[in-house]
């Protein structure tokens, strides 16, 4: 009998290089692309002893990353879910809810004219710019999940819901083949001693993330 | 007994600085003097254009609003300079809406058919502009607004940074394409 499948996750930490993203001085200097890369390395650690998953991070250390490397990467590696990280908004006292992209539709009447003769002689092939638009209706599933993981563990009744922002054009999700979404998680309080960032922040963070993306996974 | 030319020369010079004094004064108190270009040039009334500016907002679906003035004899360029320079402006009146967190220079602008606007941005500042997705998506949404409002022979944009096609302003927002303001919106 074959060993079941195992589900390959993908997940981008945003930003890297000399493109810093957000960035603030508290204790030193503190900036967004690295944050997200110790978040995204806690949700692959939360996943993997949760689930038969295979995880891969499109970078695991500072360096520059093209959005275009970045879903090559999640194409090659057959992703069954995308997850681009990012923070909402800089640190500050005033509390963000995450907010969770989902690409557009793209309607391309060229494009789609190339297709169609192409399908009329016998090749089937995915034009890199469409290649997101048949997984919409799976991103926005996703999508649904980890709002839901956020709204059930990390409310507790008093923070706002979680923004499910659909049909926008998103580059790091365009050309991808498997359903993805942009996650912009919420920033870290502004008065958060940088000592107690891991346990505080990242922990918590990626456990509900964790969690939205094994109740996609487990529903499909 | 009439006066000789050096009696009545300095009275009447005195008189002639006071009336220019006077005429700089109301000048530049007038309200056509309050609207002035990039350069500082006053934009006489005659070749004023009200633009009505639309800044998307983080916490409500309307847009809040605001007015810019540009000469109609100005080019595209220097028409999209302005309002970029506008919509990145925190001006401190109240109620003044800033939305524009992007600080690109317009290289150049200019229509294609099809009604797309060709807005190529300086390629120096594309990095580091540190904003989150949604801050960059209500700023190319207030843009799409406010110049698909205001010219009507606009149906779309395509962003360019140094003259090539980008895959983002900051980032997040895919821009390889003609945006219109149907893309960008929820």
């Amino acid at each position: 009998m074959a060993p079941p499948r195992r589900w390959v996750v993908v997940l981008d930490p945003g930003h890297g290089g000399k493109n810093s993203g957000l960035s603030w001085k508290r204790s030193g200097d503190v900036s967004e692309k690295t944050l997200l890369l110790q978040l995204a390395q806690t949700v692959k650690t939360n996943l993997r002893r949760q689930a038969a998953v295979n995880v891969f991070l499109t970078r695991r250390r500072d360096e520059p990353l093209s959005i275009l490397e970045r879903i090559t990467l999640a194409n090659r590696k057959g992703a069954d879910v995308f997850v681009s990280l990012h923070l909402a908004g800089a640190p500050s006292s005033r509390f963000t809810p995450p907010r969770i992209f989902v690409n557009r539709s793209i309607r391309d009447p060229v494009i789609n004219k190339i297709v169609k003769q192409h399908k009329s002689a016998g090749i089937v092939a995915v034009p890199w710019d469409l290649a997101q638009n048949d997984q919409i209706k799976y991103s926005l599933r996703l999508g649904q999940d980890l709002r839901t993981a956020w709204n059930r563990v990390e409310r507790e009744g008093s923070a706002p819901a979680a923004d499910l922002i659909s049909g926008v054009p998103v580059a790091v999700l365009s050309g991808l083949a498997s359903p993805g979404i942009l996650l912009e998680v919420s920033p870290p309080d502004g008065n958060l001693n940088p000592e107690n960032m891991e346990a505080d922040y990242i922990k918590p963070q990626a456990q509900w993330i964790a969690r939205g993306i094994l109740r996609f996974i487990r529903s499909r | 007994m009439p006066m000789n030319v050096k009696q009545w020369l300095p009275s009447l010079l005195a008189g002639t600085g006071v009336v220019v004094l006077i005429a700089g004064a109301l000048f530049l108190w007038g309200p056509w003097s309050r609207t002035v270009d990039l350069d500082g040039q006053a934009i006489p009334p005659s070749q004023a254009r009200e633009i009505q500016m639309y800044f998307a907002q983080e916490d409500s679906p309307d847009y809040a609003e605001a007015t810019l003035v540009v000469a109609k004899t100005d080019s595209l360029r220097k028409q999209m300079s302005r309002l970029l320079a506008r919509m990145g402006t925190k001006t401190g009146k109240t109620g003044e809406p800033t939305l524009w967190p992007l600080a690109f220079k317009v290289r150049s602008a200019y229509l294609r058919s099809g009604g797309i606007l060709i807005l190529d941005f300086e390629k120096a500042v594309q990095y580091n502009q540190g904003v989150s997705a949604y801050t960059e998506l209500l700023a190319v949404r207030s843009l799409l607004r406010t110049i698909t409002a205001n010219y009507a022979e606009v149906q779309s944009v395509q962003f360019l940074i140094g003259g090539q096609e980008s895959e983002t302003l900051a980032g997040h927002v895919d821009i390889s394409r003609p945006l219109s303001l149907q893309d960008v919106s929820q």
